[in-house]
């Protein structure tokens, strides 16, 4: 009997401590999405009433050729550097098995630090080396006498997507290589030497072994980077400005020019849920094929 | 006999293309922010001659003159500021949630927090259109509060749940013998169990701090019109065209983000990726 008292005051207790954090979310990220909801059925202009225009900015939205081609940019950046930071950073993270500890924690430093550095800046850098004049890149060219090479990185549609999909996975590979790492440390080094004793290769360990004991990292580490690349927006904002024209141009980068700049509020809300949807879609999809089983050791 | 020797070689083999490949990725990651850093310490005459180079004679003026230049030093102010408090309160808000979800008998708390971090896949422009305009109608545009109240509810999600995942390691003996001596549930929370799970909370901290240090678009929406509240983030982003060509200001400028963060962190870094990954992965 007091020992049902005594959980309930725990109970209690732990509601309130519970509290503050509800509260605050709730008020800055629920309450807002769901006003967002309603808006989304609405045509404002910000000042003014609304309007309620059922679902015609639904169908507007899927008529309107620059989100159209906003979806497919994001989802290209999504699943594209999502594929290109694992398959790097899983073999990075292999690769480290083989080298010193001490080096190897160098090497981890250094290859994590993009991770730190806000996309803005990262970006920022890279518009040093795509410049087309003094660029890195262009000038790194002409030193070896390639001079084909040359591109106007930035401004040519026929590179500017794969540089921004560079950049991104420039700054994720650190993440995937970090997690996959621990995941491969904690298999124990007994079950590589058995395999070598039988006369397995190393890249039959590799495939055999280390790959699938270490797939719920994989999955992990393929969720973070496609979220990233599917919401991508600092990157592509400070390299291209959605450039040359509206090539290059991103969801999140067409729906706040339309909210904040034409102030079509109502379309951008309507647009933003479209998004949403999408986001959520691709990671049950990704969820779906790299299945992360999750094994005993 | 023969097999093992093969086995060795293999491995000798694996280790050489182990160092070689490794160098080139710490090559590629590495020179870009080096690149930074030596243009940093150039004149634009010679950034013109010695583009790759180490600076000959390391212009350490471009620093002062970039903190001077284009409010460069008040923004950077204002991302302390806006930071600091954000992260602190965060923390403060999600390790007493994570505390009550992980200790404290809460019914369905699985389902709790996966409601939490569920929503938190929400992309935030679904979120800022409402935002701005719940803002501007209680006048809070250009305000610390419109920065700090939003950034410090956005990482609860995340942070909650690494602070739960952490408590529940904490043996109940060592919580249920405090409260048996009479320690109040916050005393219990803050002298018995916080100092457990220290790595939970450079985490939570450095992943906090990395997050809205960097934050750009909401940071762009509300500062808008308000040149004094700008973050450095959306202040770097104006910085290119008010310093023309001045590349050594410029890259000056850009390192004054990047530089103490990659200090700070490069010391924290052992404590965050191993919280991380223990957080992030078991359970």
């Amino acid at each position: 009997m007091s020992k049902l008292k005594g959980k309930n005051i725990y109970l209690a207790k732990g509601l309130l401590f519970l509290l503050p954090a509800t509260a605050v979310y709730v008020f800055f990220a629920v309450i807002p999405f769901f006003d967002n909801l309603i808006l989304s059925f609405h045509s404002w202009s910000g000042f003014g009433g609304k309007e309620f225009v059922g679902f015609s900015n639904f169908i507007e939205a899927f008529r309107d050729k620059n989100f159209l081609l906003a979806i497919k940019n994001s989802v290209y950046l999504g699943f594209a550097s999502s594929l290109v930071s694992v398959i790097v950073g899983v073999l990075l993270a292999w690769l480290l098995l083989y080298v010193g500890s001490g080096i190897g924690g160098f090497f981890r430093t250094i290859l994590f630090s993009p991770s730190m550095i806000p996309a803005v800046i990262t970006a920022l850098i890279f518009s040093f080396v795509f410049e087309p004049e003094m660029g890195i890149l262009n000038r790194l060219f002409e030193a070896m006498g390639l001079e084909s090479l040359k591109h106007a990185w930035l401004t040519n549609k026929s590179t500017v997507l794969n540089c921004i999909l560079f950049v991104s996975a420039w700054k994720q590979v650190g993440l995937t290589m970090v997690l996959c790492f621990a995941g491969m440390q904690s298999i124990p080094k007994s079950l590589f030497e058995a395999a070598r004793m039988e006369g397995a290769g190393e890249g039959a360990i590799f495939l055999r072994i280390i790959l699938p004991l270490v797939m719920s990292f994989v999955q992990l580490s393929a969720i973070f980077a496609l979220m990233a690349g599917l919401k991508i927006y600092d990157t592509v904002l400070a390299l291209t400005n959605g450039g040359p024209g509206k090539f290059s141009v991103v969801m999140p980068m067409w729906i706040m020019q339309n909210a904040f700049s034409f102030n079509h509020y109502g379309y951008g809300a309507s647009m933003s849920l479209i998004f949403v949807v999408i986001v959520l879609l691709s990671m049950v999809l990704a969820k779906g094929v790299v299945k992360g089983e999750t094994y005993e050791l | 006999m023969n097999s093992k020797k093969e086995s060795a070689e293999r491995r000798g083999a694996m280790t050489v293309i182990s160092y070689v490949i490794l160098g080139l990725a710490v090559i590629l990651v590495a020179y870009p922010i080096l690149f930074l850093i030596f243009t940093s310490l150039k004149t634009s005459q010679e950034f013109y001659v010695n583009l790759f180079g180490i600076p000959r004679d390391f212009q350490w003026a471009n620093y002062p003159r970039a903190w001077n230049t284009g409010h460069l030093g008040m923004y950077f102010m204002n991302s302390v500021v806006v930071t600091v408090a954000s992260v602190l309160l965060t923390v403060v808000f999600s390790a007493l949630g994570g505390y009550a979800l992980g200790k404290m008998n809460i019914p369905r708390s699985e389902l709790i927090i996966m409601a939490f971090m569920t929503f938190n896949f929400i992309p935030g422009i679904a979120i800022y259109i409402s935002l701005y305009t719940m803002m501007a109608k209680f006048r809070m545009l250009g305000s610390y509060f419109a920065l700090i109240a939003p950034y410090t509810a956005w990482q609860i999600p995340f942070s909650m749940y690494i602070f739960k995942k952490f408590f529940e390691t904490v043996p109940m003996d060592i919580i249920e013998s405090s409260r048996i001596d009479g320690c109040s549930e916050l005393r219990t929370f803050r002298s018995v169990v916080l100092p457990l799970i220290t790595p939970a909370l450079a985490t939570v901290v450095v992943f906090n701090f990395i997050n809205n240090w960097g934050e750009l678009m909401w940071a762009q929406i509300t500062t808008a019109s308000s040149i004094n509240m700008k973050t450095l983030t959306v202040g770097l982003l104006n910085f290119k065209t008010e310093m023309g060509v001045e590349w050594g200001q410029y890259s000056a400028g850009l390192c004054l983000v990047t530089v103490p963060l990659l200090l700070l962190f490069g010391y924290f870094q052992k404590y965050f990726i191993a919280g991380l990954t223990q957080g992030a992965v078991k359970g």
